[in-house]
């Protein structure tokens, strides 16, 4: 009942939803590099392009009636201008390319960004190219010949889980917005949103123990084995400031640690809190724990991670917290 | 700003034609309106307030119906079509605002080439459509504007790529005869032609313009001058001074005998704004046009003539007609104002008393005019009394044509014999150019119709009597040399004379071939392909068939504008390479890399090592190494010319 009212007030909606169903079934998931070709770019007129036609035709009306063969001539101009420019505008988007889908994790409340490549393999410039995803749009861009550019839209994100992107619409209204070409792309992509991290300030649990060495790449605090250049993920403690300084790049400093401190980030310790809540405790914890360095294991009922530290195992505890089925869901 | 910029451009090209014509009010406004958006624009102004807007708007357009009286009409709706786009100008600030305005240009367009479909027009079409379409791509666009030249050239290619698609609706589209609602006709109009009244020195007054009446094309010899008589509006009431018509009552029953060789010819006639169509004495049938003859002869549509027309005409010159003249007319051909001229009715009643026959009459009328001195001039001086044609006759004793036509007219009444003045046009002028015949103002004339007993109504050119060159050689050689006026000296140049020619043959084709295509254009031309008598749905299909073909070789170029770039050199070089070896049975697999593969050439051909590996060495540097190594093409290039291996089978090392 609820979806045939939210139908009934935004039809057009609704509809365009229904044709993306339609392109999803016709198209399939795309490959990676694809190509849009002729087949697969729809065209329809816009408000603007109607507004067009209806002038065209009271122009028409006019030429008749004053048997005016300069006004036929203006009129047919202008209507020749109008089917050339519904050409143009569906070659301005068919064969564009389009690789590289990449959806960055976010956490729940801010922006996930879907990343492509755009490529415009031909000697032609392209302009006016709209990227938009469930309805969030990114900046237009224009192509000129053999140009690739990235672009990014940004989908805003309330709760934690996975993000199904379930179609990217690449879309164009040049030259004079009378018509607008448009296509689907169906990639394999879903975003992760995190949990949202609660406040910082409540320490994590008192259960710091040594467990004798770090589980991942060696990587201590302890003693100092040299330094590596900088990684993106790195904790800004860890940076060897003065050598950067003097070497003119970041560089980090390098442990051999043996005594590594190590964080049990345990559901357990969170007992008596609603689900979200203890989320969003255990993301507050393992991003702190990350950026300071510190090893730390992530213990979720049904799930155990060793303790480790670096940017992947982040990525992997904080995956494993989004995944978490909310309350009244079963583990799939 | 370049969009407000280009806007105001677009609009200035559109109204520049209209302004002229509109009171000075709407210029004024229009002025300011476009300057203040300019300046909010570059200073970042606030827009006006909405009810001050209101109210601004409320007044101007009452201005316009105020200084119009309508609303309606070309005219005036031009003139709202401006304020309205004035009034938009001042709250433009949003794309949808921009959009509406270029379409209020392209309004503004349509409104002129209506008001004026001259030549010229096509080259004002032109530009103010580029500007315009220019302006809207600005306007639309979400980015920053396009640089201008860039976007310039892309609309010029947009519309040359559209000329085609234009070409094949302009000959093709079905054409309906209009109209289909009444035309509010021109106002005010300052088209000149014949008047609906005769008085002396209104034709005098014509015969400065050297506007072109109208054009025929003779089918056939071209008549001679005697002959060349165009008629036009036919007066027989007269009160003393001037002469008026006696109404358009249609022919009821011709009683035309025609006698001698039909003439056939096609007129295409200016817009004069009244009824009358020009036709050669005497028309004998039609086509082309709604119209009727009235009972004295003349040819009037049913509509005033305010755009050009054009139709065919077949006439007799030589026919003979009312031979039984009907009580009214010959009434309203013998009416005399009481108390009128009494000098000149009193010569005819003399003549009547000395002479027997009508025939006599004539003669010894026109022979006055012959022998007393009478002077023929472009400036006869002012008759400002009571009795005109008594001052003429038998003082000044210089007139125009007109003055000669009315006395003559007078005097023939007096006589006792029917008679009436004829306006029209006499004479023309062949242009070597093209073939046709062209009829000016200047060639404006007026002449006297008598009615004899058995041989019907003749015409009489007193005017003839005075200057016989009037008729044979035309108005600028039949008046005193110093009084001829300057655009009849002109005439007189031969180069001038050369360049008009060529000019008048151009706009005649025109006129001819583009303003008055219609339907029957339309149908001549399909003959002309060997397809007669289309109905509107043929020509729907032919029409969409030919459009579909326009439109296949507009997406092919399309397709190939956007054709993906040339490989670069090695590129192309290395695909040669890869080529040869691949028609020799050794193909580069997908995931084979330059190196490996030219491992493989190697045992395959090892007569060809060094060629292979300085090849594949030369891609690899020119494609993956730094910078741009000279004389590697080169290398390649010069290799690849000796590269020939002998076919091996492949697999076979």
């Amino acid at each position: 009942m609820a979806k045939l009212r939210q139908h009934s007030r935004r039809p057009l909606v609704w509809l365009q939803d229904r044709a993306r169903g339609w392109a999803r079934r016709r198209q399939g998931i795309d490959p990676d590099p694809v190509t849009l070709e002729r087949r697969r770019t729809y065209i329809l007129p816009t408000g603007l392009g109607v507004g067009f036609g209806l002038m065209l035709f009271a122009m028409l009306l006019a030429s008749m009636n004053y048997n005016n063969s300069m006004g036929f001539g203006l009129t047919f101009l202008l209507a020749g201008l109008g089917i050339v420019t519904m050409h143009w505008c569906h070659q301005n988007l068919t064969g564009v390319r389009i690789r590289g889908f990449k959806a960055e994790p976010a956490f729940a409340g801010q922006r996930l960004a879907v990343e492509l490549h755009v490529d415009n393999p031909s000697r032609s410039a392209r302009y006016e190219l709209v990227f938009t995803c469930a309805r969030s749009i990114a900046e237009p861009i224009d192509l000129g010949p053999g140009e690739s550019r990235i672009v990014h839209i940004r989908l805003p994100t309330d709760r934690r889980g996975r993000l199904p992107i379930e179609g990217i619409r690449v879309s164009t209204r040049f030259p004079f917005h009378l018509f607008t070409t448009w296509t689907w792309l169906h990639p394999e992509l879903s975003g992760i949103v995190y949990p949202r991290p609660a406040p910082p300030g409540e320490p994590p649990p008192p259960d710091s123990t040594d467990v004798g060495g770090a589980q991942d790449d060696s990587r201590g605090e302890d003693d100092f084995a040299g330094l590596r250049n900088f990684r993106p993920g790195d904790s800004p403690r860890h940076v060897a400031w003065k050598a950067a300084a003097r070497e003119g790049e970041l560089l980090v400093k390098q442990f051999a640690g043996t005594d590594v401190t190590t964080h049990w980030l345990d559901w357990a310790a969170l007992e008596g809190r609603p689900t979200e809540d203890r989320l969003a405790q255990l993301c507050r914890w393992v991003i702190d724990a990350h950026s300071e360095g510190h090893a730390f294991g992530l213990r979720i009922p049904g799930l155990e991670t060793a303790p480790a530290i670096g940017r992947r195992h982040r990525h992997r505890c904080l995956t494993a917290l989004a995944d978490y089925p909310a309350d009244g869901e079963s583990r799939a | 700003m370049e969009r407000v910029g280009w806007a105001v451009g677009a609009l200035l090209v559109s109204t520049a034609p209209h302004l002229p014509r509109m009171p000075a009010w709407v210029s004024l406004l229009t002025v300011a309106c476009l300057a203040w958006r300019i300046a909010a624009a570059a200073r970042g102004w606030n827009m006006i307030w909405r009810w001050l807007r209101m109210i601004v708007a409320g007044t101007v357009f009452f201005g316009v119906y105020v200084t119009y009286g309508t609303i309606n009409g070309i005219e005036a709706g031009s003139a709202l079509l401006v304020v309205m786009m004035d009034m938009k100008v001042l709250e433009t600030a949003r794309r949808r605002d921009f959009q509406v305005l270029m379409f209020i240009a392209y309004f503004l367009v349509l409104a002129q080439l209506l008001f004026e479909p001259a030549i010229w027009t096509l080259v004002y079409m032109g530009a103010s459509v580029w500007v315009t379409t220019t302006a809207l791509l600005q306007a639309v666009r979400s980015g920053p504007a396009l640089p201008v030249a860039s976007a310039s050239r892309m609309v010029g290619k947009m519309m040359a790529v559209s000329l085609p698609v234009m070409l094949v609706l302009f000959l093709l589209f079905p054409r309906v005869p209009g109209p289909f609602w009444a035309m509010p006709t021109r106002s005010g109009s300052a088209s000149s032609g014949l008047d609906d009244q005769m008085s002396p020195g209104s034709i005098n007054a014509l015969s400065l313009s050297d506007e072109i009446a109208f054009r025929v094309a003779f089918e056939g010899p071209v008549p001679p001058p005697r002959q060349r008589y165009w008629r036009g509006p036919v007066f027989h009431q007269f009160d003393g001074v001037s002469w008026r018509e006696a109404g358009r009552m249609p022919m009821l029953r011709a009683d035309v005998e025609p006698r001698g060789d039909p003439v056939r010819y096609r007129i295409t006639l200016e817009p004069h704004d009244r009824p009358w169509l020009l036709a050669l004495d005497f028309p004998e049938a039609w086509a082309g046009i709604r119209g009727f003859m009235t009972f004295d002869y003349k040819l009037v549509a049913r509509r005033p003539v305010d755009q050009l027309v054009a139709y065919d005409v077949v006439s007799y010159p030589d026919a003979v007609t009312d031979v039984e003249l009907s009580d009214w007319v010959r009434s309203w051909s013998l009416q005399l104002p009481e108390g009128r001229n009494p000098l000149t009715v009193e010569l005819g009643r003399q003549l009547r008393e000395q002479h027997r026959s009508g025939r006599e009459i004539l003669s010894a009328a026109l022979s006055r005019f012959t022998r007393e001195g009478f002077v023929y001039t472009l400036r006869p001086g002012a008759l400002i009394g009571a009795h005109p044609v008594d001052e003429f006759m038998f003082d000044t004793r210089r007139g125009f044509c007109e003055h000669y036509a009315s006395a003559f007219t007078v005097l023939m009444r007096a006589a006792g014999l029917p008679a009436r003045v004829v306006t029209g046009y006499q004479g023309g002028q062949l242009n070597p150019i093209g073939g046709r015949f062209i009829v000016r103002q200047s060639d404006a004339h007026a002449w006297s119709e008598v009615w004899l007993d058995g041989e019907g109504w003749v015409r009489i050119d007193p005017t003839a009597a005075v200057a016989p060159d009037r008729i044979e050689l035309g108005l600028a050689d039949a008046v005193p040399a110093g009084e001829a006026a300057p655009g009849l000296m002109l005439r007189r140049l031969r180069i001038l004379e050369q360049i008009r020619q060529s000019w008048d043959a151009v706009d005649a084709a025109w006129d001819e071939w583009v303003l008055g295509y219609g339907p029957d254009q339309q149908a001549a031309l399909l003959r002309s392909f060997g397809v007669g008598d289309p109905d509107w749905r043929w020509l729907a299909g032919a029409m969409a068939a030919m459009l579909a073909a326009v439109l296949a070789v507009l997406a092919a170029w399309l397709a190939w504008k956007y054709r993906p770039p040339r490989p670069d050199e090695v590129q192309r070089l290395y695909r040669r390479y890869l080529g040869i070896l691949a028609r020799r049975g050794l193909h580069r697999r997908p995931w084979e890399g330059p190196l490996d593969f030219s491992d493989r050439a190697v045992a395959a051909f090892p007569a060809h090592a060094g060629a292979i590996r300085r090849i594949t060495a030369s891609y690899v540097r020119v494609r993956y190494g730094p910078g741009e190594p000279q004389g590697e093409l080169s290398v390649m290039r010069g290799l690849l010319k000796a590269f020939r291996p002998r076919r091996r089978p492949p697999g076979g090392a």
